[in-house]
């Protein structure tokens, strides 16, 4: 692969490449600069924080640092969901360790970084200490992960931990903007507010939605391409769906189930799993009413299993959630 | 009155006219032909309305020889068996048929209807004739279970018929619509030929119930097809069961009832939210069809006697508040939008997509799927040739496969 | 994704109980060449092929009955309908159905190939 080809989706193509060109994570960038200025010091580093804050970022940019141009030899990027389990994990890890082992030059290691790794099963993740354990002399793990809480104690007290937060709106807005100089297309004030509040803080979104809005009307991105592209582009139809299921408005929920089914393929677990993700955010219910949804959709997860049609179970599940509502409504 | 019938009217004359499983006609004229037979019994089986009946009688007409038929409306008792096949199988009887026929055969049609009563000797009874027969013996089954047929395998030839495909199934439509001066759009006969699902018989059928009395046939004829249901029974049931007064009632008609179960599960399913407005009887009734969902999934691997709970809870789903009823217009046929939508390539597609686009952009496979291709999935519907698609080094087809798949 | 003709084609050396299984789920070898004798397994067949062949898709040309010609079911437009797509089974192009060709020339053709299955 060329090493100067240029890459055409902005998430990547304006990826800061060096620590000092991330914006907005000073302190951050300030203690890992510090780590690579006398590399032997490093050690394994665990990243936390909600997705599109720069963690995968700055892993890259170590490796970078780190190795200069032939970085990607001596980086191994893993990611849990990907990978079968933990063996497949190990053997990854083995092959790679053996094979750049040959040439560091002057750093002695080599770079895992590994990614979703809260979600690991805690066996998992006592199989992957012992990994990290017996390659510390050959390599240097990267963890990423969202959730710190998720990672078992033994891992977190051999990491240094780095905590990155969500970027601030204003922040967010003037990043857009700057692409969008130097794309030579224009934005306005609205349709950059409008994208970060859709995004929440999370970078990549807004910059996917801003490349979108920029196809979909040639040079000019305003408010109404933003919200049409939030409208069709827009991956959070499971957030959607779950508040109008809780807002009694079965049958729309329902058709965006099979939206989700038609458009994207997701399976019946897959979409349960992503509910149950995006109900602990929901804002307005309280935490008991939380935990009792939440062993709903654990039993039709079950029943997913199974049963033969992921679509009744689907449609049933959003129906209990639609009753659930209404029933503590009347109870109030 | 009969020959109004345009399924008997068109009836296959000759094997050639037999449309659609070529090969398994070839394999089956194979056997006829053969002078030393391995086996002298054959069985064709297969979906309804795909052609064996018809490329028996066919054959029998096109080779000369006579045709011993047996339905699925006789009693099936070895006596009675052995009383109507007994004569033609003996040596003797042979010289009561006429010079000319080449001979005789035994043709046991539906043949799967025997199979399950076991305390009437059923296929035992079958192997017995096989044995004694000193003539060739043709069977037909629709459903093949394998375990009850194995005892079959040994005496008899095995040949399987598919769903008859679409372009042939049009070919056939096209030649009765000339013959009889009917002027159809391409897109009516495609529709009556997709929702036949491979079943000749029943796509002629509902030709002629369309055609009969007009010249010309539109896409928006053939819309009524769904409610043309070839079991008049599921409409029936529907229509019953969510009027029904009291569980006992629901219970007694899904009894009665000659609906696919399968296909009940889901049209109930389908109706249920037009006929529970109120979200806490809608929540209750879904919980009730999601258990009975769990036992059509238990029937699978398991036990047909879980059948009975599984129709005790389709009853007790469509009477949660029998007081609540109001008329409503039903949903027909059920909406299969896992099946109609995700075969196994399309998704083997959209995982490629994802691990190409994971690579690109440093993420994993799922986090591709759920936060990216959205985004990749828009822009290219807008601008089909955008450079991202190469970018992300995706094959011609599988940018084609993104901007196809749509909003259902 | 591999593309085999259904009369004869060839398969790299396999184990003998590949072999035998095969041969059970309906494929006859001609020296060199393997051809489909029967179809009643017909998908479990293809799979196994599949898995000889490390797991590649495998697809069959469709013969026309009307005109004789091969081609792929992907060009058909019922392709995601089709309850056998990609299976060695014979068809009409879309070619001859667009073309409207007779029911006529469909069986004069089948008489034509009236013959045994082939060499």
């Amino acid at each position: 692969m060329a090493l100067d080809e240029e890459a055409l989706m902005w998430v990547e193509k304006y990826r800061p490449r060096n620590l000092s060109e991330i914006v907005g994570l000073r302190d951050i960038v300030d203690s890992l600069k510090a780590f690579l200025r006398n590399p032997r010091t490093m050690p394994h580093l665990l990243l936390a924080g909600i997705p599109g804050t720069g963690k995968t970022t700055a892993a890259l940019c170590i490796a970078r640092e780190l190795y200069g141009q032939n970085w990607k030899t001596f980086t191994l990027e893993l990611n849990a969901s990907d990978e079968r389990g933990i063996d497949t994990v190990r053997d990854r890890i083995k092959d790679f360790s053996r094979y750049s082992r040959a040439a560091f030059g002057d750093v002695p290691f080599a770079l895992i970084i590994l990614d979703e790794s809260d979600q690991m099963t805690g066996p998992a993740q006592t199989a992957l200490r012992r990994i990290m354990e017996t390659s510390s002399r050959t390599c240097r793990f990267i963890l990423i992960c969202n959730q710190s809480s998720k990672i078992i104690e033994p891992i977190q007290s051999r990491c240094a931990i780095f905590r990155f937060s969500k970027l601030d709106k204003n922040a967010m807005v003037e990043h857009l903007k700057n692409i969008a100089q130097k794309e030579k297309l224009s934005l306005s004030e609205e349709a950059a507010e409008r994208i970060a509040e859709y995004s929440e803080g999370d970078l990549r979104h807004a910059i996917n939605a801003l490349q979108t809005a920029a196809v979909y009307r040639e040079g000019i991105i305003d408010e109404k391409t933003v919200l049409q592209v939030i409208g069709e582009a827009s991956p959070k139809q499971v957030q959607l769906m779950i508040n109008k299921a809780l807002n009694g408005d079965f049958m729309e929920a329902r058709k965006m189930m099979y939206d989700l089914i038609g458009t994207y393929g997701f399976s019946g677990s897959e979409i349960v799993r992503q509910m149950q993700r995006e109900l602990i955010k929901v804002s307005y219910l309280s935490a008991e009413e939380k935990a009792e949804l939440t062993n709903v959709v654990g039993e039709y997860d079950f029943r997913l299993t199974q049963g033969a049609n992921p679509d009744i179970q689907l449609s049933a599940l959003l129906a209990q959630f639609s009753k659930f509502r209404k029933m503590q409504g009347e109870s109030n | 009155m009969k020959d109004d019938l345009w399924v008997e009217k068109y009836r296959p004359q000759k094997i050639s006219e037999v449309i659609g499983n070529e090969e398994a006609k070839g394999s089956f004229v194979e056997w006829l032909k053969s002078k030393r037979r391995r086996k002298k019994a054959i069985l064709l089986y297969g979906p309804p309305g795909v052609g064996k009946t018809a490329l028996v009688n066919a054959a029998s007409k096109e080779f000369g020889f006579r045709i011993i038929e047996m339905n699925a409306s006789d009693t099936r008792t070895e006596k009675a068996i052995n009383k109507i096949a007994g004569p033609a199988t003996s040596f003797v009887a042979l010289d009561t048929f006429s010079a000319e026929s080449k001979g005789n055969l035994l043709f046991l049609d539906e043949v799967d209807g025997v199979f399950g009563n076991e305390d009437r000797g059923g296929i035992g009874a079958i192997i017995k004739i096989i044995e004694k027969s000193q003539v060739p013996v043709i069977m037909a089954a629709n459903n093949l279970e394998l375990q009850k047929l194995r005892p079959l395998k040994k005496v008899c030839e095995l040949i399987r018929f598919q769903q008859v495909r679409i372009p042939l199934i049009i070919v056939m439509l096209r030649r009765i619509c000339a013959k009889e001066h009917v002027d159809a759009e391409l897109e009516a006969l495609e529709r009556i030929a997709e929702n036949s699902r491979g079943d000749v018989r029943s796509a002629i059928n509902d030709l002629q119930s369309l055609a009969e009395n007009r010249r010309i046939l539109r896409l928006q004829d053939t819309l009524m097809l769904t409610f043309r249901n070839k079991d008049i029974g599921m409409h029936e049931t529907l229509k019953g069961v969510f009027s029904a007064k009291s569980f006992a009632e629901a219970i007694s008609l899904l009894n009665r009832s000659s609906a696919d179960y399968d296909e009940l599960l889901l049209s109930i399913g389908d109706n249920l939210p037009l006929r529970y407005s109120d979200p806490v009887e809608l929540g209750s009734a879904y919980d009730l069809i999601s258990r009975a969902d769990v036992f059509r999934g238990r029937i699978a691997t398991e036990n047909w006697h879980l059948l009975r709970y599984f129709y005790n809870f389709l009853a007790e789903a469509v009477t949660v508040a029998p007081q609540s009823y109001r008329p409503f217009e039903l949903i027909m046929p059920p909406i299969k939008i896992i099946t109609l939508f995700w075969t196994k390539s399309r998704r083997i597609t959209m995982e490629n997509v994802c691990a190409k686009i994971g690579t690109r952009c440093h993420v994993s496979r799922s986090k591709a799927k759920q936060h990216i291709v959205p985004y990749v999935k828009a822009i290219l519907q807008k601008h089909k040739s955008s450079p991202i698609g190469s970018w992300l080094k995706l094959e011609p087809e599988e940018v084609d496969y993104l901007i196809r798949v749509n909003k259902f | 994704m591999v593309v085999l003709n259904k009369k004869s084609f060839k398969l790299p050396y396999m184990d003998k109980e590949k072999f035998l299984l095969l041969l059970r789920l309906g494929l006859e070898r001609n020296q060199s060449f393997y051809c489909i004798k029967s179809y009643n397994n017909i998908e479990k067949l293809i799979d196994t092929i599949s898995n000889i062949l490390n797991g590649e898709k495998i697809m069959f040309l469709q013969s026309c009955l009307i005109c004789d010609k091969d081609f792929a079911c992907s060009d058909c437009k019922y392709y995601e309908l089709c309850a056998t797509r990609d299976l060695p089974f014979q068809c009409v192009c879309p070619q001859c159905l667009k073309e409207k060709k007779p029911y006529a020339e469909y069986v004069e053709n089948s008489d034509k190939r009236k013959a045994p299955p082939p060499e």
